[in-house]
């Protein structure tokens, strides 16, 4: 029986091979694609895995003469854990650099050359059943009830990276809860604008904060800042938030109702400073 | 053409590429010879036109299996089915049998499937290859490493005569 060949013309063979690329590259689902591979993976499973071992046994530093097989293993071991622990140092060492780094920019500060500052990390961020966060430190590191706390971070503009986020409520030996100046209960005085329009920045609880400011003065646009003022615990002005909106006070119309916005989302934070040099009277 | 040869052969390669190829692995990113391409050139050298088609495309498609960019099937299926036919016609005007003309054949030929593999591989995912190691250093080892593997190959598939004719049918035997 004679055997038939097939003759096919290589334009033709071309074109079905092109086609097949195509066909994989734009109408094949990725999973399919995916199954494929994974299916020449477990076909080729051993010569695969031989081939991973030859290559490990290959990059395998060789063992010098005069060390015993159980050493060498205990060696590689001893080593292993060392490149471990110098790793985790090493990124240690880099969070402390970057945080002194943060704190000396906070220093270089005109006006705060002589504040004391201590840095403390966020323990329990505020969220909506626990409004005041955590930090993690306490009376044992000279925080004290009212000082300020201001956010320690590369959130918002350069002059915004540090920003007045509230103040000291309680304090424990160890750890302190801070009043958020958005919560309630809060008070500060603040400037708005250009610092001539002055009052008191009180909390609302719902994440805002409120001012209310004589009407003699012009009204505020959005966005404008809003800056904690100098006074007992702070020594320079502080921008602690933006103008949200300027509306006229329902209660008293000689009044604008303005609403404040913090500057820094304190959920993203995770390190702040208290402004421990005077603390502010209650 | 020894079919059941060829498919060993590839896929053979395709398992070393996988593998014990990374103890030639040089610098950083670990570039290492590419077996496939190696063997792409090879055979568009030694092989009739159909035949160079057929195993151009076949290769890319092992390579596509064994060693896909972004996990894509496709890219080096047309790449390798591109450039291996085109350098079966090149051949009109150089031959690519001399082992020099060989790893100059496989650097080019590196270099272009690499960056049609990655573009087509970009254009369906959007993902970013280290094109350095991909473009540059894996053509160029594999050009200087190319010869000698070719040989081996050579003799598995008896292909290591050193005339000039071509493995396959020939439009003469057809008649």
């Amino acid at each position: 029986m004679k055997h038939k060949k097939f003759n096919l013309s290589r334009g033709v063979l071309f074109a079905w091979g092109t086609s097949l690329g195509l066909i994989f590259l734009f109408v094949i689902p990725q999973r399919a694609s995916n199954r494929l591979q994974l299916t020449y993976a477990s076909v080729f499973r051993w010569p695969l895995a031989w081939g991973r071992s030859v290559t490990l046994a290959a990059n395998r530093p060789v063992r010098p003469p005069d060390v015993s097989p159980e050493e060498y293993q205990d060696l590689l071991a001893n080593d292993r854990d060392l490149r471990t622990k110098v790793a985790n140092l090493r990124a240690r060492l880099q969070d402390v650099q970057q945080r002194y780094e943060q704190l000396a920019r906070l220093r270089e500060r005109p006006g705060w050359e002589s504040t004391g500052f201590r840095q403390a990390g966020i323990l329990s961020a505020p969220d909506s059943a626990q409004s005041q966060p955590v930090i993690s430190r306490g009376t044992q590191d000279g925080v004290a009830k009212g000082q300020f706390v201001i956010s320690l971070s590369d959130q918002g503009a350069v002059d915004e990276s540090c920003s007045v986020i509230g103040t000291v409520s309680t304090v424990g030996a160890g750890a302190a809860k801070v009043l958020l100046i958005t919560d309630k209960g809060s008070q500060i005085q603040a400037g708005a604008g250009a610092l001539s329009t002055k009052g008191i920045l009180e909390g609302q609880g719902d994440r805002t904060a409120r001012i209310l400011i004589s009407r003699e003065h012009a009204a505020l646009s959005v966005g404008d800042p809003v800056y904690a003022l100098k006074q007992p615990g702070l020594e320079v002005p502080a921008i602690a938030g933006r103008v949200a909106s300027c509306q006229v006070y329902r209660d008293n119309p000689l009044f604008w109702d303005i609403r404040v916005r913090p500057v820094c989302e304190v959920a993203a934070l995770r390190d702040v400073v208290v402004l421990v040099s005077a603390p502010r009277p209650q | 053409m020894r079919w059941i040869r060829f498919a060993v052969l590839v896929l053979l390669a395709s398992v070393l590429q996988a593998g014990p190829m990374s103890v030639l692995g040089v610098g950083r990113p670990g570039v290492k010879p590419d077996l496939l391409l190696i063997l792409l050139v090879f055979f568009a050298s030694r092989c009739n036109a159909t035949n160079t088609v057929i195993t151009s495309f076949a290769i890319g498609f092992v390579a596509d299996l064994a060693a896909p960019i972004h996990d894509v099937m496709g890219p080096r299926t047309l790449s390798f089915g591109l450039f291996g036919t085109l350098l079966f016609d090149l051949q009109t005007v150089f031959s690519i049998r001399r082992p020099i003309y060989q790893g100059a054949a496989i650097v080019v030929m590196g270099f272009l499937t690499a960056a049609l593999s990655c573009l087509l591989a970009a254009i369906r995912t959007g993902g970013e290859t280290n094109l350095a190691a991909q473009l540059l250093w894996q053509p160029l080892y594999s050009g200087v490493l190319g010869p000698l593997f070719s040989l081996p190959a050579g003799w598995w598939m008896h292909m290591n005569r050193k005339s000039r004719r071509l493995y396959g049918r020939t439009s003469r035997q057809k008649q």
